[in-house]
């Protein structure tokens, strides 16, 4: 496939899903603001490389790897601006799930983030991460029983 | 309720962590984003620029070292040098000192794969050296060989090896051998022997031009140049089982003189006045009008292989039991080393020091 058709479906995938990459990236770094540079600069990551793109798995799992990426680095990065927002805001919702949130593993905490922000299915989840089908099911399920049972101790 | 989802309640509570929202992104900026910044373009030039300095640098200073290394060793001018292969079992050159004592001016930098040093010559700008390395049983080295006619520029220690096709077009040399340069150090004259017979074979010092000397003899070996580099003189054989004689010819193969019989190995004084060669007797000195100008008649040295000092006064002359020197009248026989019998020896250029003459690469030679 040329590039300039490669660079369209990125676009496409892009007008559609552009909400959806938005809040995902902004449950991994924290602010809408990050979170916008994040799915900016993993778009256009995934267009550079995207003669890297090899057809396998669908075009939108690679374009999540790409984002999640540059989102996951944003993170790392300090602020560059005061966080007024989200998980930073002073009246912070509901402190008892993001501190769960905060305690799971990475990859489960990934994978709850796009199934329950981003609504991806585990083939899509297993392209962005880079992991298996099954994988993605068996750290869903084991994410799953941890905010559980991490809530209901907290409640109890 | 499965493991695999959550409850309602929880469900809620994630959702409103991270509330969805109706944003609208701006293509125009990803593809922006997306293009070559300047900036970085420009950081990865500096980056291949410094790069390429920094190697630019370092040449220089390996370049530097190299002919610092090379002008500490390199014969003084007018020098005698020889082959000290017989010795060592390896290709080396050395200078001998004026009472005969070696001092090594060139050695191969792979010992066991260079074979043997059967000939070699400087240029008369004293900047390339010329040799031949040829296999020689039994065949044991596991190193590739670098055999074959070299020309090393002593100034930059670039060493060009003649190609094997080079030989291919010549018919396939069984070895190389007799290598000398011409007087304006832009040829060069080898030996390609072949089965049956061996011939001359000249080519530009920069490998190209190679072509063979049509002499219309069985056997045409032992060039040696005229001091204008327009002739040649060599040894050649006009049928089989005849003795070697010395002939002179243009570079073309035509106006072919037969100057002295029964001889082998001529050299070509620097005047241009006389041929010194090995007879059965001796070392005899003949015109290239092939009137004989020996001193009294007598041989003026065992016979061997004869090489003019620069000055034309004195004739180093390689036999088999090692190299003497003797001045053209024939006083003064004395001998010098026992190395370098198997080869003939050759002159280090007198008065001037490798890399301070340079000549202008060989055009339409």
């Amino acid at each position: 496939m040329r590039g300039h058709d490669r660079w369209s479906e990125i676009e496409l995938v892009y007008r559609e899903g552009f909400s959806r990459y938005v809040r995902v990236a902004r449950a991994i770094a924290g602010d809408r603001e990050t979170a916008a540079e994040a799915v900016q600069e993993g778009f256009a990551d995934a267009l550079r490389r995207s003669d890297q793109f090899s057809g396998r798995g669908s075009l939108e799992g690679w374009v999540w790897r790409c984002v999640l990426n540059r989102a996951r680095k944003a993170r790392a990065r300090p602020p560059q601006v005061v966080e007024t927002e989200a998980w930073s805001d002073a009246a912070e919702p509901d402190p008892d799930l993001r501190a769960q949130l905060a305690g799971l593993p990475e990859r489960q905490r990934l994978v709850v983030f796009l199934r329950y922000f981003a609504d991806l299915s585990y083939g899509d989840i297993g392209e962005a991460l880079g992991i298996e089908v099954g994988t993605v099911s068996a750290t869903l399920h084991a994410a799953h029983a941890a905010l559980r049972t991490e809530l209901e101790e907290a409640h109890a | 309720m499965s493991s695999f989802d959550l409850s309602p309640d929880l469900a809620a509570r994630l959702d409103a962590l991270v509330p969805a929202e109706a944003l609208t992104g701006d293509w125009a900026d990803v593809v922006r984003r997306a293009r070559p910044r300047p900036r970085r373009a420009m950081r990865r030039w500096v980056k291949v620029a410094l790069a390429l300095c920094l190697l630019l640098l370092l040449a220089v200073v390996a370049t530097a070292a190299y002919v610092t290394f090379w002008r500490s060793s390199a014969p003084h001018p007018g020098a005698l040098t020889v082959s000290d292969s017989e010795s060592t079992q390896s290709a080396r050159i050395v200078e001998v000192g004026p009472n005969g004592e070696p001092r090594v001016v060139w050695h191969c930098p792979r010992p066991r794969a260079c074979g043997d040093l059967s000939s070699f010559d400087w240029s008369s700008d004293g900047r390339r050296l010329a040799f031949t390395l040829n296999e020689v049983p039994p065949f044991t080295s596991p190193q590739p060989r670098i055999l074959g006619l070299h020309i090393l520029d002593l100034a930059t220690g670039r060493d060009f090896t003649m190609p094997q096709e080079t030989e291919d077009r010549l018919g396939g040399c069984m070895s190389l051998e007799a290598v000398t340069w011409s007087p304006d150090a832009r040829m060069l004259a080898f030996v390609c022997p072949q089965f049956p017979g061996e011939f001359i074979a000249v080519l530009r010092r920069d490998g190209s031009g190679v072509h063979r000397i049509n002499t219309r003899l069985v056997d045409s070996s032992s060039p040696t140049w005229s001091p204008n580099g327009k002739r040649l003189a060599f040894a050649g054989i006009d049928r089989r089982s005849a003795p070697s004689s010395i002939y002179v010819t243009r570079l073309d193969g035509t106006h072919r003189v037969l100057v002295a019989r029964n001889g082998s190995a001529p050299a070509w004084s620097p005047d241009g006045k006389t041929i010194a060669y090995s007879a059965p007797q001796g070392i005899r000195l003949v015109t290239p009008g092939g009137v004989d100008v020996t001193p009294n008649g007598h041989p003026i040295a065992a016979n061997g292989t004869p090489a003019w000092s620069p000055d034309g006064a004195t004739l180093a002359v390689a036999t088999d039991g090692g190299v003497y020197l003797v001045a053209k009248t024939g006083a003064g026989l004395r001998f010098v080393t026992p190395l370098g019998y198997t080869t003939r020896p050759a002159w280090y250029p007198a008065k001037r020091a490798p890399a301070e003459q340079q000549q202008p690469d060989c055009g339409p030679c």
